[in-house]
């Protein structure tokens, strides 16, 4: 059933869907007290695929986060993990996805390569997969530092380490590079593609609206529980492009705009040929616009 | 009910292992009680056994129930359980790796206890006994504790007093006859006298249906503790 909050984008047979989809989701509600967190979110994720949940603070993010790793029950619907129920934390699905919560978690007075030799043996991984990992996030020469004497960043980075060490298919991120400065948050997104073109699936929650068009293949706007927009990020903002023009920024400081249509072409073309361009640029708006235009609320 | 993995036990009592060596608070604690108890035997050689069975008793009693609270406390409060319980160890594993790590390293000072006290042959084996089994109260206790409690300041808050009712009591008891009949019911009080008297010949059932009495309590505790809040918060 396809109800206001049920987004099915997935376009393939049942039969395909069915090892195709890494994450299945479906009616999800959730209460606490008298506040109702999630309503009825329905949602489907491919394998390999960096889908990202967007949505300000107490838009319920992490629950739905938490009900999907089993740390919290839904007061009704289910979710799914490779076919399997979410809710049931059995070794296969454990060691199949991998997580960065809200909070570290990290050993601080142990240093990088213990706190991952602690979850190397709980996995079984070899030790060598230690070192790979720490080379992979370039924490190879602070191995032996320990966690309280790292910077956020580098935290940061032992922390998804720690969750790739037993090379999981699914990857929770909660928030991966809030608080960190643009160049560690970079070096986050390197590893975030790098893990999504290994195979890996990337579920990530953001309030960080450029990061999700910068990373994700498909995002859903999540506003007081509800999922309000769906879809490729450059779809949704294709979508709300109510004003459909091209404004050329002269280089004599003049700004010019024409409606986005085959009409304006010889125009846009003639000021290009006179080399009067300096700057181009349509009218499409970026996501954090498309949510307020959509949900009348901000970001923060 | 899950099969225990030893895997999983291996790895979080090593960790914990690790972890000990670099917390000089913890580390302290264990090493507190055996050395008072060096000094003042070497001190007042005469006196040794009721030195021995004074911090003996305080060393099996109040140590595990404040190493074991402040361990379970502190995980909770940085959220490491949570991703342990999230890499799929369960509570049963974690409390087992807990409990194991702070027996062995409590247990370890009872040879050294019994050794000051000068016991030796079965009397020897009693005193480490008694000690093991006041520990295993006292870990249960101070689990129970830290799983109510949301981090270590609020588990220090209330394992720092049952711990001293429960180790101090005894040395108290022995000044004032109201405070021994009261004493006399509780584990740490039959663990001191098993302690100071640890003579196979000379034991009755009534320390050990005392302490099995406590035991049940205190895993009752344990379980509801447990039940109300859980270990992952």
């Amino acid at each position: 059933m396809k109800t206001a909050n049920t987004v099915n984008r997935t376009h393939k047979t049942t039969a395909a869907k069915e090892t195709d989809t890494a994450i299945e989701m479906s009616s999800i509600s959730k209460i606490f007290g008298s506040k109702t967190v999630l309503k009825e979110v329905s949602l489907s994720i491919n394998r390999g695929e960096i889908f990202g949940l967007l949505g300000p603070s107490g838009a319920g993010k992490t629950t739905l986060l938490k009900i999907l790793t089993g740390q919290i029950p839904p007061a009704s619907g289910s979710s799914s993990l490779f076919g399997t129920d979410s809710q049931k934390r059995s070794d296969e699905i454990c060691s199949s996805i991998g997580m960065v919560l809200d909070n570290s978690g990290l050993y601080c007075r142990l240093n990088c390569y213990d706190n991952l030799m602690l979850f190397a043996r709980i996995f079984n991984v070899k030790k060598e997969r230690i070192c790979e990992v720490l080379q992979q996030v370039k924490l190879s020469e602070d191995a032996k530092t320990p966690v309280n004497q790292l910077s956020k960043g580098m935290t940061q980075r032992l922390v998804l380490a720690r969750a790739i060490l037993h090379k999981p298919r699914l990857l929770f991120l909660d928030e991966p590079t809030s608080g960190l400065d643009p160049h560690t948050a970079e070096e986050i997104h390197s590893l975030i593609f790098l893990l999504r073109d290994e195979g890996a699936t990337v579920f990530l929650t953001t309030h960080n609206m450029e990061e999700a068009t910068k990373l994700c293949d498909n995002v859903a706007l999540l506003n007081e529980g509800i999922i309000v927009e769906y879809g490729r990020p450059e779809e949704i903002c294709r979508k709300h492009n109510s004003q459909n023009i091209v404004t050329i920024l002269c280089k004599d400081g003049t700004v010019v705009s024409f409606s986005n249509h085959s009409t304006s072409a010889d125009t846009i073309s003639t000021y290009f040929k006179e080399d009067r361009v300096a700057a181009i640029h349509s009218s499409e708006p970026n996501l954090e616009t498309v949510f307020i235009a959509v949900t009348g609320r901000t970001l923060t | 009910m899950r099969m225990i993995r030893g895997r999983n036990v291996y790895a979080v009592f090593l960790k914990q292992a690790n972890d000990i060596l670099k917390n000089t608070a913890v580390l302290i604690l264990f090493a507190v009680y055996p050395v008072i108890a060096f000094v003042m035997t070497k001190s007042i050689p005469e006196q040794s056994v009721f030195f021995v069975s004074l911090f003996g008793t305080m060393h099996a009693i109040f140590t595990p129930l404040m190493a074991t609270s402040s361990i379970i406390a502190e995980e909770k409060e940085k959220n490491t359980l949570r991703v342990l319980i999230l890499s799929n160890v369960t509570p049963l594993e974690y409390l087992l790796s807990i409990g194991t790590f702070v027996f062995i390293c409590t247990n370890v000072s009872a040879f050294l206890f019994a050794a000051m006290a000068g016991f030796s042959g079965m009397d020897y084996l009693c005193f480490v006994l008694a000690m093991m089994l006041g520990s295993i109260c006292s870990i249960i206790l101070g689990a129970s504790l830290g799983t109510f409690s949301k981090n270590q300041m609020s588990a220090s808050a209330t394992s720092m007093p049952l711990g001293m009712v429960f180790s101090f009591l005894p040395m108290l008891a022995s000044f004032n006859t109201s405070v021994k009949s009261v004493s006399r019911f509780t584990f740490g009080q039959q663990i001191s006298n098993l302690l100071a008297s640890p003579r196979l010949s000379t034991f009755t059932a009534e320390p050990f249906i005392i302490i099995g009495a406590n035991l049940l309590i205190i895993a009752a505790v344990f379980l509801y503790a447990y039940r109300k809040k859980g270990l992952d918060g």
